[in-house]
Parts: structure tokens; sequence; C-alpha cells
């Protein structure tokens, strides 16, 4: 298997194949097999490489299976091939066996929808896409991923194309995304030009050798950050990850939080030879992860639909960690990035099955009540908002306490550090804030919906809620997979990611956290959660909307900031988008046009009203010869 | 100076490409006059003959010079013919129905086509400046009658004419440098301008001829700002037509201006032209795609893509280096094969060619007609460069070879433009798959075996160019070894 890791993402490519091309014809039972099989089929193929990989290489060591050489030139080339080392090992199993369950669940989330082929078309081309981001042996296949899955991000959010604000949603993502991207390719290409390679290994190795300068370091790593800030929604690219919950809610869980919004933390992870060796722009990373783990926090305070919250939520997680691999911590990272993806895909597909319960409502001001009515929604999202919320012994406390107890520890920058840790505990007592507000306007009090939606509320079926059962006791009992050091000596998700942080000649190694520092992040980390989830729990599991009323009274400009995200995307329009539409504009009319109009005053006066429209057709070409000769001249000009 | 005879031998294989197109043209005229009741082989024999002289190309002529020094067979002239007969053969291909549909059918549109090519071989092969002016006239005068082929639509004839106009226009310009180059270094020849370039120091006269030069190539390239007259022949012209007239002579005039550029290699350090370049690549990147973003009209669109396409090529033209001239090689062919198959799709809509083809003529085709979106689609992320299309490793060539080469500020208003780009090929895309048609005003497509046959091979050489790109740059990479020897 371990010679055929090609083949992990060619079975869910020929599901695309497959139920892209018959599947409008062959009808749902088809589609549901051939998408299911596919991404099963990837799933075990994966497994077995896994075991097989674990088996080889016991130190950790990078397996590389070269599939052909995709072009060279003057030394400098890249190839097609797919690489298994700890890392991707990780990254694997969470996007195969997640979005296996996702795929289940999608089959009966989906199964009145017109367009159900399509969907899973799509679904399966993004689970190969995914598949060659985190195999890829370098920078440049990963790109090819890259994009890949930000395409079937584009298309999976626009995919209820008949409503307007879907296609509008998906292309915001696809342009955000691009900005992101424009990062990453110069990125590469100072890669070839300073380090001779694109190859994960070559730059790594060029890079740790030494004779590289300092900045040209940082600038690489800046770059891919830029890049990673547009796939994993950080500031100030964040924008578009709330408006792409337009999608169905099971892609919102699959590539909205569990896997491709991470792909930004996995490259910064990949990279963390080039990062250690440039910390101004792991301060960088640290501090915009920070900021966005808080700033996100606070919007999700106040939003009032069940997906909007989860999307600012999942912003916010994302800052998590980044704070993580920012400071040093890149196992803590990735760790944190695996305990997420289970609970926050538990909360998407929790949602989801609330909205279907709702016949599709995503207002929490009309649910409540809800705890009896689906009972094991109900019990898995709790499950998942004490783990989100970071309440002791449950995934998310080990993997947010890991990540804040290394910001106060990080060697890199001591100062920092501490800052960074602060706004990461206060972003903590909103969490539990906002999602502990969520669970209880959700599922407490009295029922708030019409007659015909309470009428029609129904547990989801079984093919829907076996997958949250599923992340849910994934999201309690996760945490077992990294635990602390002091207290568990054996091997964990720190030991097994060690060999890809490698000794590096003037750069720290891993973090080592004292263990005191350890407990009292943990202690204050705990009584901020408990907090949190105290005063959320004292203003809306009995008052409900009431508490919400009763904060706008007190306080309504703040509020309405609030509500209103900060008005972020009105301060991007005013600043960004209408200038450039009207430099656009200004080309067209301006340079191309006002030409014509001269010309066509000139003949106006000259020809009188009768000759005018003759003149256009004659006048463009004049006026045309007129531009050319001013090109020439301004030339000229210029040279002699 | 020595006299050279006129006639080497093997001068006969050497240009038997040209040879077959031009009387294969010859041939399909004479089989449309004699013959006018079936109309319908015509476009298979165009299509004979220019696999023939592919054939030709590929199998038969060998390399060297000849005609006493003044026209040159080598790998990379060899690569370029076969991107005109491909460009050529595409066009046939989409013209074939599209001629049907509109009820024009004739010989001379072929033969024009056959004709137009061989103009291309010689700026392709020409070692004299007299004879790349020669080849860009041959060349212009079929596009002047094809672009006006649609002899009953104003829009057409109006196109024809701007493009007349200006063209003569920018000759001009060509033949004043030209003659001023000649003035200079006493000869038109590329190779006694190379070695007098090697010794010389630059005049005002010099500079002066070079600007002139560059600028009536620059409007053949529709180089900004020598572009504007692009939009309006495109959207004039047989929408094949401009498929064809958007690639292959931008393909020819590259080619004749690589050759130029190396001849005056050791002259560039101590002169500044090559700011010129690089302003007009940098100009055409930003209106090109500036201007595209606010078309809705598709043939416009393309044409002001076309204009941001040129000037990335244009940046490898900065350093004339192997692998700039290799990358400027790949781009031509991607190029050929991405945009000759958009303008494709968009001549199969049957509708008055003096209305605008819009985006809403599309919208919901991906649908109703899955292949012809598809095809469309696959154009569209090519043309934005989109991995893993061909359009993707054309463009990092190009981006990536600048940057070696030092020229990082154009090489970076590149990236973010072609970036931008992304806004509006995607919006086509957009309008294929997530828009509903407005009620009964989506045109029908007319297309038949002819054009899917066209937009398989565009599809077939976009991803395979994309997947398995390695062979081709070789090839391109020592093509432009052995030019650059020289």
């Amino acid at each position: 298997m371990l010679n055929l890791l090609w083949l992990i993402p060619l079975t869910p490519f020929a599901g695309f194949l497959l139920n892209g091309l018959f599947g409008k014809r062959a009808g749902k039972g088809f589609v549901t097999a051939v998408a299911i099989l596919a991404s099963l089929a990837a799933a075990l193929l994966g497994t077995a490489a896994v075991l097989q990989y674990h088996g080889a290489y016991p130190n950790g060591a990078r397996h590389v299976d070269l599939v052909y050489n995709w072009f060279s030139s003057g030394g400098i080339g890249a190839d097609i091939a797919f690489q298994l080392d700890p890392l991707s090992v990780i990254m694997l199993m969470v996007v195969t066996w997640v979005g296996f369950l996702i795929h289940v669940y999608s089959v009966g989330y989906m199964h009145e929808e017109e367009g159900y082929w399509r969907y899973f078309a799509y679904l399966n081309l993004f689970l190969a896409a995914m598949l060659i981001l985190i195999l890829g042996s370098s920078y440049l296949f990963m790109f090819v991923g890259w994009e890949g899955v930000g395409l079937c991000s584009y298309l999976l959010i626009g995919f209820y194309y008949t409503t307007d604000y879907a296609p509008a949603a998906g292309k915001k993502a696809f342009v955000v995304n691009r900005i992101g991207d424009f990062g990453f390719l110069v990125a590469m290409f100072l890669m070839f030009a300073y380090l001779g390679t694109v190859d994960f290994a070559g730059v790594q190795q060029r890079a740790a050798a030494g004779g590289v300068d300092a900045s040209i370091l940082t600038a690489i790593c800046l770059l891919m950050f830029l890049g990673a800030c547009g796939k994993s929604a950080q500031l100030p690219l964040y924008v578009w990850l709330p408006d792409a919950m337009a999608g169905p809610t099971p892609v919102s869980a699959l590539i909205h939080a569990a896997t491709m919004v991470t792909a930004g933390v996995y490259m910064i992870a990949r990279s963390n030879v080039l990062y250690r060796l440039a910390p101004n722009a792991m301060m960088v990373v640290a501090i915009v992860g920070g900021l966005t783990a808080l700033f996100a926090a606070t919007i999700g305070l106040r939003q009032w639909d069940i997906k909007k919250v989860l999307a600012y939520s999942t912003v916010s997680q994302l800052g998590f960690m980044f704070i993580g691999v920012g400071v040093g911590a890149f196992s803590a990272g990735v760790f944190h990035l695996v305990t997420h993806a289970f609970f926050k895909a538990c909360l998407f597909l929790g949602s989801g099955s609330v909205i279907h319960a709702m016949s599709g409502e995503q207002d929490i001001r009309n649910m409540g009540g809800l705890r009896d009515k689906i009972p094991q929604t109900f019990r898995t999202f709790a499950i998942a908002t004490y783990a989100i919320s970071g309440l002791p012994l449950a995934a998310g406390f080990f993997s947010k306490d890991e990540v804040l107890a290394s910001a106060w520890a990080t060697p890199y920058f001591p100062a920092v550090g501490k800052l960074v840790w602060l706004l990461g505990t206060l972003a903590a007592f909103c969490t539990a804030f906002y999602m502990y507000r969520l669970l209880y306007l959700t599922f407490y009090g009295k029922f708030r919906g019409t007659h015909e939606q309470e009428h029609h509320l129904h547990e989801s079926p079984a093919t829907m809620t076996g997958p949250l059962w599923i992340l849910a006791i994934l999201s309690a009992i996760g945490g077992l997979l990294s635990l602390p050091e002091g207290i568990w000596h054996g091997p964990s998700l720190a030991s097994w990611l060690a060999p890809i942080v490698p000794e590096v000649e003037g750069a720290h190694h891993i973090i080592e956290i004292p263990m005191a520092q350890e407990l009292t992040v943990a202690v204050i980390s705990t009584i901020v959660a408990v907090l949190g989830w105290w005063v959320a729990r004292s203003l809306y599991k009995e008052k409900q909307l009431a508490s919400d009323a009763m904060l706008e009274q007190r306080a309504p400009g703040l509020a309405r900031a609030i509500e209103n995200k900060w008005y972020v995307d009105e301060f991007y329009a005013a600043t960004v988008v209408r200038p450039l539409a009207g430099l656009s504009r200004f080309f067209w009319r301006g340079v191309d046009a006002v030409i014509d109009g001269i010309a066509a005053m000139l003949g106006f006066i000259v020809r009188g009203i009768g000759d005018l429209l003759r003149f256009f057709q004659t006048g463009n070409v004049r006026n045309y010869a007129l531009m050319f000769f001013l090109g020439v001249v301004v030339f000229i000009a210029f040279f002699v | 100076m020595t006299l050279h005879p006129l006639l080497e031998p093997g001068w006969v294989q050497a240009i038997l490409p040209e040879l077959i197109l031009s009387a294969g043209g010859m041939l399909l005229i004479l089989v449309d006059a004699f013959l006018p009741r079936i109309k319908g082989i015509l476009a298979p024999l165009a299509l004979l003959l220019f696999i023939a002289a592919a054939w030709a190309e590929a199998l038969i002529s060998r390399g060297g010079i000849y005609f006493g020094g003044t026209y040159e067979m080598s790998p990379i002239t060899a690569l370029f013919d076969l991107t005109f007969l491909l460009a050529g053969m595409l066009a046939v291909l989409f013209a074939r129905e599209y001629l049907e549909r509109e009820n024009m059918e004739g010989g001379e549109f072929y033969a024009l086509l056959l004709w137009g090519t061989v103009g291309m071989m010689m700026m392709a092969k020409g070692l004299d400046l007299l004879l790349i002016v020669l080849g860009l006239e041959i060349l212009s005068i079929c596009i002047f009658v094809l672009v006006g082929y649609n002899r009953r639509a104003p829009v057409s004839n109006e196109a024809s004419l701007k493009y007349f106009l200006m063209g003569a226009f920018a000759t001009g310009f060509i033949l004043y440098g030209t003659a001023l180059f000649y003035g200079a270094t006493q000869s038109t020849n590329i190779g006694v301008m190379t070695r007098w370039f090697s010794g010389a120091q630059s005049t005002p006269l010099l500079t002066v001829a070079f600007v002139l030069l560059m600028s009536g190539f620059g409007f053949k390239l529709a180089l900004a700002p020598f572009h504007p007259w692009a939009p309006d022949v495109y959207q004039g012209a047989p929408t094949p037509v401009a498929g064809w007239l958007s690639v292959a002579p931008k393909a020819a005039t590259l080619i004749a201006l690589v050759r130029l550029f190396n001849a005056m290699g050791p002259m560039l350090p101590k002169v500044s032209w090559m700011s010129m370049v690089a302003a007009l690549s940098t100009l055409s990147m930003i209106v090109g795609n500036a201007v595209a973003i606010v078309q809705r009209d598709l043939k416009r669109m393309l044409a002001y893509s076309g204009i941001a396409h040129v000037g990335y090529m244009t940046i490898a033209m900065l350093t004339v280096r192997d692998d700039s001239v290799a990358a400027i090689t790949v781009y031509t062919i991607v190029y050929a094969l991405m945009n000759i198959g958009a303008f494709g799709v968009v001549s199969l809509l049957t509708k008055n060619e003096n209305d605008p083809h819009t985006l809403d003529d599309i919208a919901g085709l991906g649908f109703r007609r899955k292949f012809y979106g598809f095809a469309l689609a696959i154009c569209m992320f090519s043309l934005s460069g989109l991995p893993p299309t061909a359009g993707f490793i054309a463009k990092f060539y190009i981006f990536k070879t600048a940057i070696e080469s030092g020229h990082t500020t154009v090489a970076l208003v590149g990236i973010l433009t072609s970036i931008t780009s992304v806004y509006y090929y995607l919006r086509v895309v957009y309008y294929l798959y997530m828009k509903e048609p407005a009620e009964g005003s989506t045109p029908a497509m007319f297309g038949g075996i002819f054009a899917t046959g066209a937009l398989t091979i565009a599809i077939i050489g976009i991803l395979g160019i994309g997947i398995f790109p390695a062979q081709l740059f070789q090839a391109a990479g020592n093509a432009a070894r052995i030019l650059l020897r020289q």
C-alpha cells in the first residue's frame, strides 16, 4: 500500500467522475452507493497505508511515493509525489474518517434535495483535492490540492444556486481566498529562487543548512501565512467563512470546520523549520491567531443564526490553532486541530439535525425547548458544547490548555507570549459563554417557533444520529490522544509528531513547559471556562431571550456593533471593493472611452448631429490611431 | 561579401509545409469553383492539408539555413509552426458548422486560413527583417478578409475596416523602424545584425528604430496602449476567426521578436529598451484584466483577457534565455488550446452576429449542454491558471523564469493581476453552473461532430499538458537552447 498512496485520492476522484457523469440519470441509490463506497475506500486504504507506514518507519521518517516527474528545467523542477510522515498520518486519519462520517450523515440530510448527485460528486471531488493537499510531497503539489479544495468549496457554498445569497457567498469565498493564494504563490517563487526547490524535505534541509538570508525566510514565512490567513479565515481575511454558511450544513461541518479551513495550520506545522528560523514571522502568526480568537469570539456572542454562531466559533478556534503553531508548539496546534475536527463537526452536524427538525429554520430566536423533542441531537450537542468550552477532562480542555500553556511558556518571545495567552484566555471565556448561550436558547425554555414547525418536529434518522454519536464520543475522550507530560509518559500525539520538528541549529526545539506553569494555566483556564458557562447559564437557561433584550438596553451601542460584526464587511466594501470597481470602470470608461468622447464632441461641433453616428464608426479608428501615435511619442520622448 | 548559392540542396523539403499550404489553398478555391455542390468536403480537405503540412513539418523538413541565409528551419520554428497548424486546425473545425449555420461556407475561407498560416511560418523562420515583414503582410491581408467574411453583418465589415486601417498604420511604423535599423546596421539580415550589435554603441537613431518597430509589433500583439482595436475586431469577426486571430498571429509575432531580441542581446545591457517592453507588459496586464472585469460580452471579455495574456507572455521576453523562450513556447501552445476552445464554444451560440454574445446567453449551459459547458469551464479554469490545467503550469513557469531573471516587480504585477482575473473567468463558470437561464431567452447551441472534435482536442491538450508537462517543457527547452546558441 505504501507504494500505492496515489490510490487514496484517486478513489474519491473516481467517485466524482462516476457521479458527475452518470449520477443524474442513475438515481439516488447509485449515487449514494458510489459516494459512500468511494469515501469509505479512501478511509480504509488510508488506514492500511498508515498501519504499514507505522511498521516500516517506527522512528517517524518520511516515506515518499514518487509517481512521476512533473516538470524540470535547469536543475529545478517538481515531482508528482505523495508522502507519509507523522503529520500527514494525523491529517489523513482525520480527513478520511471524519469525511466518511459526514458522507454518511449527508445521505440522511440531503435526501430530499434536488441535485443530490451534484452534491455528492462535489463532495467526493473535495475529498480527493483535500487528500492531495495533505499527501503531496512538495509545496507545488500541495498547491494543486489547495486550489482544488477552494474550487469545491466555491461550488458547494453556491450549491443552492437558486437563492441570491449562496452564489454571492461562494464568490466572496473564492475571491478572498485568491488574496491568500497570492501569498502562497509568491512564497513558492521565492523558494525556487533562493532555496532552489519546493520539495518539503529539500526546503527544510536547505533552510536548516544556513546560508539563506533571514529576511528572505521571514518573507517566505509571512507570505505563506498570508495564504494560511485566506484559507483558514484569520484576520483580516476571515470575512468569507461566516458567509460560507450559505452552503449545505454537512459541507459547513466537513469543509468549513473540520478539514479545509485547517489547511493553513497544517501548512505552518509542515513548514516549522522555516518558521523556527524566522521567529518574527512566528510572532506575527501568534498575534494574528490571538487577535482572531478573541475578535471572532466576541462576534459570536450576539449572533442569532445557529450556523453563524458556529462559524464565528470556527474562526475563533482556528485562531487558537494558530496561537499553537505560532508560539512554536506545533504538536499542540495540530492537537487542537484534531479535537476541533471532532467537536466542531459534531456541533455543525447537530445544528444540521436541528435545522432539519425545524423544517429549515436557522434563527435560534424561533427555537427553544428542543431538548425533549430531539433528544439524541440534544445529548450529542451538549457533549460537544462541553468539549469546545474547555470544561475539564473533555477533548477541548486538553488541547486548548496545551496551546495556552505553550503561549505562556514560549521561549521565542516571552513577553508577547504572555499577551497572546491573555488574548486566548479571554477568548476561552467568550467561547464557553456563547456556546452555552446557544445551547440554552436552542434546547431549553419554551418552544418559540410556529405551530407548523412544532408539528413537524422529529428526530433525525439513524444515518444522521449515528455519526453524531461517534463524533460526540470522540469529543468526550479525544483528549486522551495527548495528555500532558506530567500525567502520562507513554506514546501520545505529541511524541508521535516529535519527528516532524527536527533539531535545527540556531532555532529552539520543542517547548518544555514546567509542571507548575502547566498547572497554573490549567487552573486559570478551567476557572475561566466555568465562569463563562455559569454566566451563560444564569442569563439564558431560565430567562432566555429576555436577557439579550436586557443586555441591549444596558449597552445599545456595543450590542449593535457586535451584532453587526464590528462593521468589518462595511469597512471592506468602502475601502477595497468600491475603489477597485471604480478603478476597473475608470480604465474602461476612462482610458478607452474618454478619447472617444473628446473626439465625438469635436465631431459634434464640426459636422453637426446628422453625421454623428457615422462619425462614431470611423472616429473610433481615428482615436485608436491617435492613441497609438501618442504611445509612440511618449516612448520616444522617454528614451531620447 | 560572399555570394550564397540561392537554392541550397534540400530547400524543397525545408519549405514543404509552406508549399503544401500555398498550393492547397488554391486547390480549395478551385474545388469550390468547379464542384460547388459538395461544399461539405471543403473543411475535411482543409484539415487534411493542415495535417499534411504538420506531417511535413515534423517528419520531412530538415534543420538548416536556406535561401542565402534568410530562412531558417530549427526545432523552435518547428514547434511554432506546429502551433500555427494546431490553431488553424481548431479554427477549421469550429468554422465548419459555424459557416454552415450562417450559410456562408466557401473555399476561400479555408484557403485564407491556410495562406495566413504560410505568412506566420515566414515570420517564424525568416532570418531577415524584410522577410518577417513580408510574412506579416501576407498574414494581415488574410486577416482583413477573414474578419470581414460575414459580409451581411455590418459589425463584421466595420471590424474588417478597422483592422485594415489600423493594421496599415502599424505596418508603417514597422517598415519605418526596419528602414532605420537598416540605416544603422547596413543590413536587414538578422545574422548580420547580430554581429553588428555585438560591437556597437547605441545611438538615438537606433532607439527610435526600436521604439517604432516595437510599437508596430505591439499593435499586432494587442499590447496596451496599442490594443484598442482588439475588442472591436474580435467582437465583429466571425467567432471562429476571432479565436484564431487572438492566438496565432500573436504567436508568430512573439517568435519573430524573440529572434530580434536575441540578435540585439549584446546591446541590450547598454540600453534601457527593455523598460519599454516592461512598460507595455505591465500596462497590458493591468488594463486587460481591469477592463475584462466589467465586460458582459463574452467576445469582448476574451479580447481584454487576451491583452492580459500577451502581457504575461511579454514578461518572459524581458530576458531572452533558454528557459524564458521555452516558457513563451509552451504558453503559446497552451494559449492556443484554451483561447480557441473558449471562442469555439461561444461560436456555437446561435445568435444574430450583430448582437453581443453575453453572459446571460450561457446561463445554465452546464446542465443543458453538458459537454460544451464542461469544455468552456475547463478553458476558463486554464485561462485563470488553476491547477491542474495547463494554464497553471504555463503561467507558473513564466513567473518563475521572470523572478529568476530578476524582473520581480513585473512578475508581481503579473501574479496580482492574474489572481484578479480569476474573478471574471470564474464568473463564466458561475453562469454555466449556478445561474438559471432567463425565460426563453437563451440561444440554442449549434454544433456537431467537428466542434465536438475540436473541443475534445482542446480539453485533452489542456489537461494533458497540465498533468504531464515535462516532455513539452523539455522539447521547448532544447529547441530554445539551439536557437540561442547561434
